[in-house]
Order: structure tokens, then sequence, then C-alpha cells
């Protein structure tokens, strides 16, 4: 600007539209919505000008097309790009662009590999509703989380359907018999129209009647969560996008159930020796494991205040992150007596975007292929329901190791296991190693016997050796051309850092019919290490 | 290679150039080949001290970026170049007439580029001091488009 002195009031050369175009061209959105307002022929311009508005359209938001904020196409660029900006206050602005890039790809990835997901995707929260959930919540959401929500409520799944039906039908339940149970006959009427019970409701559904389609398309969308799990014995994990209003009512489901668990305990505490007695056992009690899970490195809470749900697992208690309202981080929440551990799920503490970056993370390892399609657990057969899920164990390198040795390729990948409840103070890794015989093997078919362990500190100390036979339990048979043969383990650490790598011993042909000796196969090391980002 | 071109204002002022500097300007370009004997170019609608601008801002992009001793870094162009825009407005809303006019497209995005600076941060009333506008727009107009720009504000 200091570059050009100015002389108000001297003649200047009437700039032709074809160049004041070109100098609108380089116009911040802001000044060219000022510019507008001069005179007709700027506003003809700039308003028509498509290049500008498509330009800051890619630029700002990612967006290639004439999509409008409601997803539909718009006339011209100008119209979409004024729709946003009407669409998402100012507050949102310096996230929104962030969030439809991370949906977009995530959009994507959904269509090519797991259609059945981006089934379930809801359409965007409006402002006004997710005003009203933050009032009945008692605090303000981060415009970094709200703004995810903006672009879609979370996913709709029949099983996490019908869980908020059988919740607030005890509810109401529970406030129609605190009522005095003089309305009889109506309330139970009400409950089984699933009509509204009170503060959180509006949805949805009328209470079906569970009929085979209605239970297949249930246990269906415990697979359909957006962001996957694992199986690891009987821990099984599918997380998934709560509807805002309904990770409303979640949360109010573990204040209520923490509530009742602190009541009990208490009361049993206070069944010997006095009131006072029990109170001061019960606070020492808390005081113990708060001070646990500090040195575990966790945080501990004793209220879910300023806390919601942001990812839940279909089995809602096993795994759950909330994201913080005040600070605006994203963590892990572990039920305790008298409160929740909290793990960060975030690196960079502080910033208040966490459960954006957290989503962009996600996005980005379903781009590169680091998350891929996997099978979860074996259903009955009756069932027919597609099974699978999106794996949370890494499918690229380095994070999943691979070796071959006479044709025998054995792939190794490890997910840390936050929620889990190991003996106090430890880490739960998981990992899944992947057999398969290649096309070029100098065997035809061999059979695993033998595995072997070592497990190693992050100074390369030997912490722990396995021998055993077979792996849980099974001796699985190689040949080239079949599937890989796939299965998850664990183990717990008590630091945070260290590695695995190990042997199998296989036999050539089969364990009852063997051809030549039997060889040893090599598993790549692979790290123990608790990850910044925690899925 | 070292052909030489005369250009000649609308004011009659003559530069003569080397072939290749003028060759920036995709409208010569453009004539050059149609006409390919010509030595003399007239531009109609350029006054001379604008186009003596123009010819110093190609002169030194062609040393400036051909093979060689006259060869400069890209910082030592975009030092060139801010100096080469202090000028007045007047100057500069000439030079991107002219610029636009000859089709060099580079002295058309700096100066553009420079003329949006001037606008940047300023009221509608701010800009039209500087642009010496009068504003045309109903109270209609503006109502319409003040609910499409409302965002403008924040």
């Amino acid at each position: 600007m200091s570059e050009c002195r100015m002389e108000l009031g001297a003649a200047l050369p009437d700039l032709t539209p074809q160049c004041l175009s070109h100098i609108f061209s380089h116009l911040s959105p802001h000044d060219a919505a000022r510019g507008c307002c001069v005179q007709k022929l700027w506003r003809d311009l700039i308003v028509g000008d498509e290049h500008l508005w498509q330009r800051h359209l890619a630029e700002e938001l990612g967006i290639s097309s004439k999509q409008g904020a409601d997803g539909q196409s718009t006339q011209t660029y100008w119209v979409a790009y004024t729709g946003w900006r009407k669409a998402f206050g100012r507050e949102y602005w310096p996230y929104l662009g962030r969030a439809v890039r991370a949906w977009t790809t995530i959009k994507g990835w959904l269509a090519a590999n797991m259609p059945e997901i981006l089934a379930t995707l809801r359409p965007g929260l409006s402002e006004a509703e997710a005003c009203a959930i933050e009032s009945e919540l008692g605090f303000a959401l981060p415009p970094a989380l709200k703004v995810l929500y903006r672009l879609h409520d979370g996913q709709s799944l029949a099983h996490d359907d019908a869980l908020e039906r059988s919740i607030r039908l005890r509810r109401h339940g529970a406030a129609a018999a605190a009522g005095g149970g003089g309305s009889g006959s109506g309330s139970g009427a009400a409950a089984a129209a699933g009509g509204p019970t009170g503060g959180l409701e509006e949805e949805h559904v009328p209470l079906g009647g569970g009929g085979p389609v209605e239970q297949d398309a249930q246990v269906a969308s415990i697979f359909q969560g957006l962001f996957g799990g694992y199986v690891v014995y009987d821990h099984q994990v599918v997380s998934r996008m709560p509807p805002l209003r309904r990770a409303a009512l979640w949360r109010s489901e573990l204040v209520g159930g923490m509530a009742e668990n602190s009541r009990r305990i208490q009361e049993r505490l206070g069944q010997t020796g006095g009131r006072e007695a029990a109170d001061q056992r019960w606070r020492v009690e808390c005081e113990r494991r708060e001070e646990e899970a500090r040195r575990a490195g966790l945080e501990p809470r004793a209220s879910l205040d300023h806390l919601i749900p942001f990812s839940c697992s279909y089995n809602l208690e096993e795994k759950i992150f909330v994201a913080d309202a005040v600070s605006g981080g994203l963590a892990l929440a572990k039920p305790r007596v008298g409160g929740w551990d909290l793990r960060q799920a975030v690196p960079g503490a502080g910033s208040r975007d966490g459960p954006l970056r957290w989503f962009e993370e996600y996005a980005r390892r379903l781009e590169s292929g680091y998350y891929q399609v996997g099978k979860p657990w074996v259903l009955p057969e009756q069932l027919s329901v597609i099974t699978r899920i999106i794996s949370l164990f890494p499918r690229t390198p380095p994070a999943m190791a691979e070796a071959v040795t006479r044709g025998v390729r054995v792939r190794a990948s490890v997910v840390y296991v936050p929620e889990a409840v190991a003996p106090r103070g430890r880490h739960l890794f998981a990992y899944a190693i992947r057999f398969s015989l290649t096309e070029d093997a100098p065997l035809k078919r061999c059979q695993l016997t033998h595995r072997h362990w070592v497990i190693r500190d992050e100074q390369g100390r030997v912490l722990d050796t396995v021998h055993g036979e077979g792996v849980i339990g099974m001796y699985p048979i190689l040949e080239p051309g079949q599937p890989e043969f796939v299965y998850c383990s664990c183990t717990h650490q008590v630091a945070t850092r260290g590695s695995m790598e190990g042997e199998f011993e296989f036999v050539g042909g089969t364990i009852e019919r063997p051809e030549g000796g039997s060889f040893a196969v090599a598993c790549p090391t692979f790290r123990l290490d608790m990850p910044d980002y925690i899925f | 290679m070292n052909a030489k071109l005369t250009l000649t204002s609308n004011d009659g002022q003559k530069f003569e150039v080397e072939k290749e500097v003028a060759l920036q300007s995709q409208m010569i370009k453009g004539m050059l080949e149609d006409i390919q004997s010509a030595a003399s170019v007239p531009l109609a609608n350029v006054n001379g001290q604008t186009l003596a601008k123009v010819v110093e801002y190609c002169k030194f992009h062609y040393e400036a970026t051909k093979k060689g001793d006259t060869q400069k870094t890209k910082a030592a162009i975009k030092k060139w170049d801010k100096a080469f825009l202090n000028v007045e407005q007047s100057v500069l809303f000439d030079l991107i007439l002219a610029a636009n006019y000859l089709h060099v497209e580079s002295l058309l995005q700096l100066t553009c580029q420079a003329a949006a600076k001037l606008i940047c941060n300023k009221t509608t009333q701010e800009i039209r001091d500087m642009f010496n506008i009068e504003n045309d727009l109903t109270a209609e107009d503006e109502a319409q488009l003040l609910s499409e720009i409302e965002w403008k504000f924040e």
C-alpha cells in the first residue's frame, strides 16, 4: 500500500471492466465483498467473477464444485460461497476448511471401501439444534468440535437407536413411577410409541417389533462404526460417532451410572462404622485411585463436567473418547471408583482443536491405507449381515513390519489399546500377525507348530521370552494363493516404549503328514510404543 | 538475434528495443507473426510516459531472466519490481491499462496486485473516494447485497 503514493482528486484514468476484473481477481473474500458495494459496475464484475469465488471456495474449503453448505449444487460459485458464509458464522471459519476437507477425504474412502458406513452418516446439525443441545448440556462446545457435527451429525445406526430407545423407555418408566403413577395406561401407551419423554427428546424411530429384519440391521450396524475397531480375545470394540444429541444422552447415562456406582460403594462403606468414618474412607479411596492414575500418566477427573462423548464403541462403556469443552482436547475416558481417568488422545495439549486434529489424522490414515477393511469376529451363521470393520491394526510400513522366510510371509502390526483394564499401571498392546505362503515358495504347504517371542525394553534389554505351541491354540496350514491367516493377541507392558520380535516354527507339509523337516520363520521386530495419536 | 523494433506511442514518442524484449507483449508477438517484416509498431492506446515504463519493465525482465551474466535472483527481481511500482496511482492505472492492452501478463499481474492492495482493508466509501467513483446502487440494490454479504462485517 505504501508503495503507491496517493493523490486524492488527481484525475484517474478510467480502468476498463477487463482491467478492474484483473484487479478484483487478487482480492480476499472480505475485500471483494466490500468492493461489491462500491457501485453497480463493481458489484456486477465481482459477483459475476466465477473464477474469483471458485478460487476462494477451493482455497478456503477445498471444494472444487458449486456445492452449497446444504450439500446441494448451486447456480454460481458466488451463491455457493456466500451460502457457506451465511451458514457458518465467523467462529467456525478458521476450522471449516479443515473439517470439510477431512470429511471429504473420509467420505471418499468410505464410498470406495465401505459404502455401508457412508450410508449411516447423518446430515449436518443445524446451528439452532446445536445451540439447543448446548443449553441442555449447560456448557458451550468449542467451534472446532461443533463444526464436525454441523457438517455431519454423526451416524445413524440401528443398534444404537435401539440402545437409545431402551434408555429413554427406562427413564420414562422411572419418571412415570416417580410421578405417582396416576396416568397409568396413558404413560404406557406413550412409552410404547416411543413418544417424547422429556428434555433431550425429539427423535425418533417408533419402537419396532424387533423382527428378524430389524435384528439383522441392528447386528450389521454394530460393525459400521466410522472410527473402526479391533478384536483381541473377548475384547471387541467398534467405535462410532454418535449424533450430538445422542452423545449428550450417553453422557447423562455415564454420569448416572457413575453416581449409582459411587452411592453403592459408599453405602457399603457405611455399613460398618459411622457416616463420618465412611465418608472419610470414601475420600481416601478416591484419592488413592487418583494418585494411582496420575502415576500411570492419566488425568483423573471427579466428574464429566465439560466433557462430552465424541467417539464411542457400540458397547458404550468399553471405549469412549470424550471432547473437553474447556481445554479443547480429546481423551479416552475410563471409569474408575469415584471418577474418570483421561488419557489424552491427541498430541500437543493446549490447542483448542483436539477432536478436529484427531479427526484429520484419522482421515489421513484412511487415505494412506494405514487403516484398511478387516474382519471382525465370527458371528452365528444364521445372521446374514456383512461382517467387516475398519480395522485399527495398521497396514502400511513402517507401522506394519514384514519378513519372508522360505516363502512364508509374516506381517506384524500393533495397536495400543488405551481402554484396556490392564494390571496396575501397565499398557496393553494388541498385535495382529498375518501369515501367507508366497506363490514362489519352495514349499506347496506348511504348518505352524511353535511360536517364540522376545520382548525388549527401550534399551534393547530382554524383558520377557515366550515359547509355546501354535498360536492362540491354532496350528494354521499355509498354501500359496490362500487368504492370509490372521490372528490377534496382546501383551502387557510397564513401559510406554519397547519392542517385540520372534520366530515361528513351521513344518513342511502338515503336522500329520510332514514333508521335510521343520524350519524357523522370522517375525520382524515391531514396536510397542504408546502412540501420540490414540484411536 | 539482435533485431531491433521501434515502438511508437500515441503521442509520437519512439522507443527502439530488441525484438526479444518486445516479444514479452503477446499483442506485439501476435502482430509480428502476422506481419513478419514489420520494424515499427504503432501503439495507439499507450502514451509515451507509460510506454517508457513498460519498456523499462520489459528490458529489465528480459535481461534478468535470460541465461548469462545479467541474470538475477528471484529476490533481486522482486526487489526491483517493488521499486518499479513506487509510482503515483494514476501512473499505476495507466500501466494496468497498457499491460492489459499489450498483453504483458506478468506486468498485468504485478500492477493489478498492487491495485488490489490499495483496496485491501478499506471501507466502501474509502474505496469510492480513492477511485473517484459515484455510488449508483439503489437502496434496494444495497439491501439485497447486504443480505448476501453480512459476513464481511465480521
